[in-house]
């Protein structure tokens, strides 16, 4: 917090309290963890691909379709049309891979994990509650902590550091472990489902991301089966000039139904860090699958510098009839974001939900949204989205919603509510509206407003100053998004809301 | 309890004066009741006391138990136990009554250098609280002032006062303007 620094303390002013408004009014996950590092040279080449394909023990397929991938980007270009403004990415002068020392042998149990590792991932709050199973606390495996486990799977730059919980879900019949080890372990499954949602050429980023992804979550829900806990992948940068290119693959077979949550964080630093991830989500008949983002990475400092370029794909594909999917995200963190989960919603009678809180303060900029493919018959989608600016920030929603003709008597409702702080920050709505059969309905509302000076002055008569009541306020208009994350999350994103906007007022 | 010299205000983006020299002395435990005509400045007294932006003071003084309110920030004279009744409640819309009230309560608390209140504590509180201005339990759960009527809205001023047991309270327009010191 350089501000503080620059600032004289007051006389009378103790140490103590100064501290204590550091801790507060700072990133709180801007710490690094000190390891050993091994990482692959800079740049992009097919020679880094392959060793990517090799680093993680992969079969020769695996390497051929990397490689294949790696060709098509070579001919894409960098998409243009988001509403954000960066400098140009030297994709040469990054790392693509890093992965700690200690994980050269990979650790056959989370005992065995660097104890610096798990030291991290306890600073960061993240429970791998297991710990304390393997450390040997008696009964603790049948005592369910705090009423609802969640079994997680924590990503370290570029690898997978341990999977929790894997033994009590592989009872269920659930595969929850790192998508690495799973193209070693099930590679008819990942054969069959990898680059079917977000095909090798969707895009510049999902293209790279097929080339040179490292790590990530694999989730296989088997038939029938209700996933017994949440599952949750937490991603960390560490290292410096290094990428993370994350892959995720999450397929529910008929009739099953999991909850997932991904939680990413990043140290502060000065130059900027580039985080290109795919995510793929299958769903078949009558499953359903709920995935939470709660996406706070190094945003930048109040004056712009460093932070994450955030370019994520993120797809659901409903392919059975009465399937369900829900997005819900909330993006406060990130100098760039270019993010747009979306549903395909192929089976009939699917349904896709998208529900997000994007703020954006000081120099932050997000362009994200979702789209809404309807191709099956009554088909029923809906978009909550809700994007808060501050500082000088901007903030865009950008929305496909399209109805196709064999898409009889669909439906759809958005809603897209701006909430501006100050006046130098911005709120963009860019929906775009395609009804290509006359039995569907589309429904588009958006409003845009300020924090209102009556309500701000009723909070502070009330005793609130004025952050907590732009918090307050804040968190009001974002409710129904709120409302739709997992409860063991809703209070940490609530405490985010806050923490994002704190300086945005006064 | 409360006393005002002098008070002159005008407003802060144009050149007109409202207040033109009030002079009043409150004393503690008696009720007292402003009355004037519409555009007198009844409003304006009420809003800086309890320091709305958009007023000028150009002169006088107004303390609250010998503390000078004028110097301080609206949450702070809330905190020194100032309450205004509002004449229009304000509305929050996704903020739940109760999480409005419990931030406020913990907010002077903090800022008076106390505990906070546990949620059992303030549940069993506000329960108690509104069972005597007879607020159901529906109306604690709804949005700040969002839909209310009239009636329930100024109700609802009524029980954050009985909640924050302020030291001065000014009812705006509640019941015909009336200034009151429980």
């Amino acid at each position: 917090m350089t501000a503080l620094d620059q600032t004289q303390v007051k006389d009378g002013v103790d140490q103590e309290t100064v501290d204590a408004v550091r801790e507060v009014s700072t990133y709180k996950y801007g710490w690094e963890t000190e390891i050993e590092m091994e990482y692959a040279p800079k740049g992009l080449t097919p020679d880094i691909v392959r060793l990517i394909s090799e680093k993680n023990g992969e079969p020769q397929w695996m390497t051929d379709w990397r490689l294949a991938a790696y060709d098509r980007w070579l001919q894409k270009e960098e998409p243009d049309w988001a509403m954000v403004d960066y400098p140009e990415i030297d994709f040469q002068d990054q790392y693509y891979y890093a992965r700690p020392k200690s994980m050269e042998v990979k650790p056959k149990s989370l005992d065995e994990v660097d104890p610096k590792l798990l030291a991290t991932y306890e600073k960061l709050g993240i429970p791998l509650k297991e710990q304390m199973i393997l450390a040997g606390v008696e009964g603790a495996e049948d005592a369910p902590a705090e009423g609802r486990k969640v079994a997680v799977d924590a990503v370290f730059d570029s690898v997978s550091v341990g999977t929790t919980f894997q033994k009590e879900l592989k009872k269920a019949g659930v595969i929850f472990c790192s998508i690495s080890e799973a193209i070693r372990e099930h590679p008819e499954l990942v054969k069959k489902y990898l680059g079917s949602v977000v095909p090798v050429s969707d895009n510049f980023y999902a293209t790279l991301n097929s080339a040179v992804f490292s790590d990530g979550s694999f989730v296989y829900i088997p038939p029938g089966v209700r996933c017994p806990m949440e599952l949750s992948t937490y991603f960390r940068i560490n290292a410096e000039n290094t990428g993370q290119f994350e892959r995720t693959l999450i397929i529910a077979d008929k009739g099953s139904y999991v909850s997932y949550l991904e939680g990413c964080t990043a140290p502060q630093r000065d130059t900027s860090q580039l985080h290109a991830a795919v995510v793929e989500i299958i769903i078949e008949e009558d499953a359903e699958v709920k995935y939470s983002t709660v996406q706070n990475w190094f945003p930048g400092d109040e004056n712009g510098k460093g932070g994450i370029y955030n370019f994520v794909t993120k797809r659901a594909d409903c392919r059975g009839d009465r399937a369900k999917v829900m997005w819900t995200q909330v993006e406060t963190g990130s100098a760039v974001t270019w993010k747009y989960p979306s549903c395909i919603l192929r089976g009939d009678d699917s349904q896709g939900e998208f529900y997000s809180i994007a703020i954006t303060n000081n120099h932050q900029q997000a362009d994200t949204g979702t789209k809404m493919i309807h191709l099956g018959k009554r088909t029923k989608s809906r978009i909550v989205s809700k994007g808060i600016s501050a500082g000088v920030a901007q903030n865009t929603y950008r929305g496909l919603v399209s109805m196709h003709p064999k898409a009889k008597d669909s439906r759809n409702y958005t809603q897209c509510d701006s909430l501006l702080i100050g006046d130098k920050c911005g709120a963009h709505t860019v929906p775009y509206i395609e009804v290509k059969n006359n039995s569907s309905r589309v429904e588009h509302e958006a409003t845009t407003s300020k924090v209102d000076d009556e309500q701000m002055f009723y909070c502070r008569q009330r005793g609130m100053d004025e952050e907590e009541a732009v918090a307050l306020i804040v968190n009001g208009f974002a409710k129904e998004v709120l409302q739709a994350l997992p409860m063991e999350f809703a209070m940490e994103a609530q405490q985010l809301v806050a923490i994002s906007l704190e300086g945005s007022v006064g | 309890m409360l006393e005002i010299k002098n008070l002159h205000v005008k407003l802060e983006e144009e050149d007109k004066q409202i207040l033109k020299g009030v002079d009043l002395k409150i004393e503690a435990g008696k009720v007292h009741a402003i009355m004037g005509p519409n555009g007198s400045g009844k409003s304006t007294l009420s809003y800086v006391l309890s320091g709305r932006d958009g007023y000028e003071v150009t002169d006088g003084s107004a303390a609250l138990e010998g503390d000078d309110l004028l110097d301080m920030e609206p949450e702070e004279r809330a905190a020194a136990g100032l309450f205004l009744a509002f004449q229009y409640p304000v509305e929050i819309p996704g903020v739940g009554n109760m999480t409005f009230l419990r931030t406020a309560v913990n907010s002077q608390r903090k800022a008076r250098g106390e505990e906070e209140m546990s949620a059992t504590d303030f549940l069993k509180l506000i329960r108690a609280k509104a069972k005597d201005l007879k607020i159901d339990a529906d109306m604690l759960k709804r949005p700040v002032n969002v839909g209310f009527s009239g009636g329930e809205k100024k109700r609802n001023e009524i029980l954050q006062m009985a909640m924050l047991e302020p030291k001065m309270c000014i009812l705006d327009e509640t019941v015909r303007a009336l200034m009151w010191m429980p």
